[in-house]
């Protein structure tokens, strides 16, 4: 199992978002998290990023328990396992998106692998993008380049957060279209959180969190 | 990292290239203050090491220690030869040196005197010999390397401190003949023409017996001129006769004993026309006066340096606060906290080299320019080529206003709440 939720309790402002949430992800099984705004999407992702400690329960991902170990530890497990994807903030200003795909490797693994990094960038189709600077690229070729970055670690859990929810009609259908050959091409497993609606014939499983509700689908 | 804090440094290139140029100014003005400071200082101390007294006309002492010693200012006149031998005469006087100034070659100062003089700052022949008859010259170090004259190659002098083009003025009646070069000593003589004083007395055309002079070593014979040549009577006076008589333009002096300090200067000043002047206080004096310059200057330079840490503070907290989202997103790349830290101080430690690295340069630019445009700072001796520990210790100080400044937004990583700053910016 590549990830597995038990009996996850986590609270804001005192308040119950999650009591008792379960989920389990397989290798290669993709799926969506969708539900309206406010009903935990980001949270949950962030829990199982290990940006947040839950309360009670336990977030396995690739067998570590995120929610049992130190911040350094949740930092090494992420690094190690998982690729994150967000809906604006892409690359790291500074530096130009073969630098960004260098600097992700490096602090990833501690390496850098060329190859991978100009094969990510001509299969994502901004080879000719590799030295533009981010405020360069336009939004379809900038979260193209988000989900180079987020590969470019080879993670084994790739998680999008509204991936294409800034994007338009075509971009939108591109990235999602981008982001399921990626999976399948490096054994990548996705979970895309979105209220985005056009993604929904793309995924065969779904994860739906209802405001309030408090439970899985 | 490092790339990555260039690449910060980079991207807000104006605002880098700013606190670089503050700090590098207040860095400058630093090196400049202690390389000054420190080289006019110990520049002062050995040319006038061993001199304990100097007497030369009435006048400004500080003028008779800048002519006599340091030779960057003109003499305060002349004093009767007689002086000498009553100086040499005192058991109180370990050595009386004389010295007749009032020509140059090429901006270098000739100076008439007795081989004691090359003596008495370890001057040392290189090339050929000391001189031994009138017009023999001896050239300092500075003197042959700037000049490139030989051995045996004569030279014309002129009159003054420093020459002008066409300032007609030459002696070219009377050409010296190089026949010695002194080795290096980093002291006056370097840049000093040595002669005998009877040479000076030739030049400018005044009779004199060597029985006069007090070197009786010599063979006494009479220089007969026709003393048609134009000179300055400044520093000649005319005789009864019409003449000119024999003078020195000052004899510098050193104790036998502590008794000579309290008794010379006070029959001096009070019993003949001439005037004693200490090199110790005189130069106390000078580096008094120009110790409060120095002073506010330096107070002034360390402000400067602080608003160059404060505006590397100011630039680093805005950027640090800007940059959350990117900073998250590190830290979701993978970053550790310390190293997102490391990058932040990184910035300013960049900041602070840059600056510290360009205004030493600078300053030892501003140094090269300076010695080769300004003949006095040149005859000072300041070198441009000379790093002092002290300017090691500006360094120092200059990263760790960077370090400083680059900590608290730095620290800002630590108090970054991950998820929520993910949560407003992505």
């Amino acid at each position: 199992m590549l990830l597995e939720i038990e009996n996850l309790d986590y609270n804001i402002n005192e308040k119950p978002l999650f009591s008792g949430f379960k989920l389990s992800i397989e290798e290669q099984n993709h799926h969506l998290l969708t539900g309206p705004s406010g009903s935990g999407k980001t949270t949950l992702i962030h829990l199982i990023c290990g940006l947040l400690s839950p309360e009670k329960g336990a977030i396995r991902v690739a067998g570590h328990d995120m929610a049992a170990i130190s911040e350094s530890g949740r930092d090494k497990i992420r690094r190690e396992h998982i690729g994150i994807v967000f809906q604006t903030l892409r690359l790291v200003s500074a530096l130009d998106l073969s630098a960004n795909l260098l600097l992700a490797q490096r602090l990833s693994r501690g390496t850098t692998d060329a190859p991978l990094i100009a094969s990510l960038l001509e299969r994502l189709g901004i080879a000719h993008r590799a030295k533009a600077k981010p405020h360069q690229l336009s939004q379809g070729e900038a979260q193209r380049a988000a989900i180079a970055r987020a590969l470019v670690t080879r993670p084994r859990l790739l998680i999008a957060d509204e991936p294409t929810s800034a994007l338009d009609e075509a971009n939108a259908g591109q990235v999602a279209d981008l982001l399921l050959e990626c999976a399948a091409d490096y054994g990548v497993t996705l979970l895309i959180a979105t209220h985005d609606d056009r993604l929904t014939p793309l995924f065969p499983n779904r994860i739906a969190l209802t405001e309030h509700m408090l439970k899985a689908a | 990292m490092f790339r990555l804090a260039l690449a910060y440094l980079r991207d807000r290139s104006l605002t880098t290239a700013l606190n670089i140029l503050l700090l590098g100014i207040s860095v400058a003005m630093l090196v400049l203050l202690v390389q000054f400071g420190n080289q006019l200082s110990s520049r002062l101390d050995r040319d006038a090491q061993g001199v304990d007294l100097v007497v030369g006309a009435k006048g400004s002492p500080l003028q008779l220690i800048l002519s006599s010693i340091f030779h960057i200012d003109q003499p305060t006149g002349n004093i009767p030869l007689e002086s000498l031998n009553m100086l040499r005469r005192d058991p109180a006087v370990k050595a009386a040196i004389p010295l007749a100034l009032g020509d140059n070659f090429d901006g270098y100062r000739i100076v008439g005197t007795d081989a004691s003089y090359a003596a008495f700052y370890d001057g040392e022949i290189a090339q050929g010999k000391m001189f031994e008859k009138p017009m023999d010259a001896v050239l300092g170090a500075a003197v042959a390397k700037t000049t490139g004259a030989q051995l045996g190659q004569q030279f014309i002098g002129s009159h003054g401190l420093e020459t002008e083009e066409g300032d007609g003025q030459g002696h070219d009646h009377a050409p010296f003949e190089t026949v010695g070069i002194l080795a290096p000593t980093g002291t006056v003589i370097d840049r000093l023409i040595l002669t005998s004083v009877e040479s000076v007395w030739d030049v400018h055309g005044i009779e004199h017996d060597h029985d006069e002079h007090e070197d009786h070593e010599k063979a006494g014979h009479d220089h007969d001129h026709d003393g048609g040549h134009d000179h300055d009577t400044d520093d000649e006076t005319l005789s009864a006769r019409g003449g000119l008589q024999p003078e020195l333009t000052a004899i510098l002096v050193s104790y036998r004993n502590a008794a000579g300090a309290i008794r010379i200067p006070a029959m001096i000043n009070r019993q003949t026309e001439m005037q004693a002047a200490t090199p110790a206080v005189e130069t106390a004096r000078l580096l008094a006066l120009f110790g409060a310059g120095i002073e506010g200057a330096r107070i002034f330079a360390w402000i400067l340096a602080a608003t160059g840490g404060l505006a590397i503070f100011i630039a680093l907290l805005n950027m640090a606060r800007a940059r959350e989202g990117d900073l998250a997103l590190l830290r979701v790349m993978g970053a550790s906290k310390v190293q997102v830290f490391g990058t932040i101080l990184l910035e300013g430690l960049i900041t602070a080299t840059a600056g510290a690295v360009l205004g030493i340069a600078t300053a030892h630019a501003a140094l090269f320019v300076a010695t080769r445009s300004f003949q006095t700072l040149s005859d000072l001796g300041l070198s441009a080529t000379l790093f002092l520990p002290a300017e090691l210790g500006i360094f120092a100080a200059v990263l760790l206003i960077g370090i400083i400044a680059a900590l608290i937004p730095a620290a800002r990583i630590f108090r970054i709440n991950l998820a929520n700053t993910l949560a407003r910016t992505s």
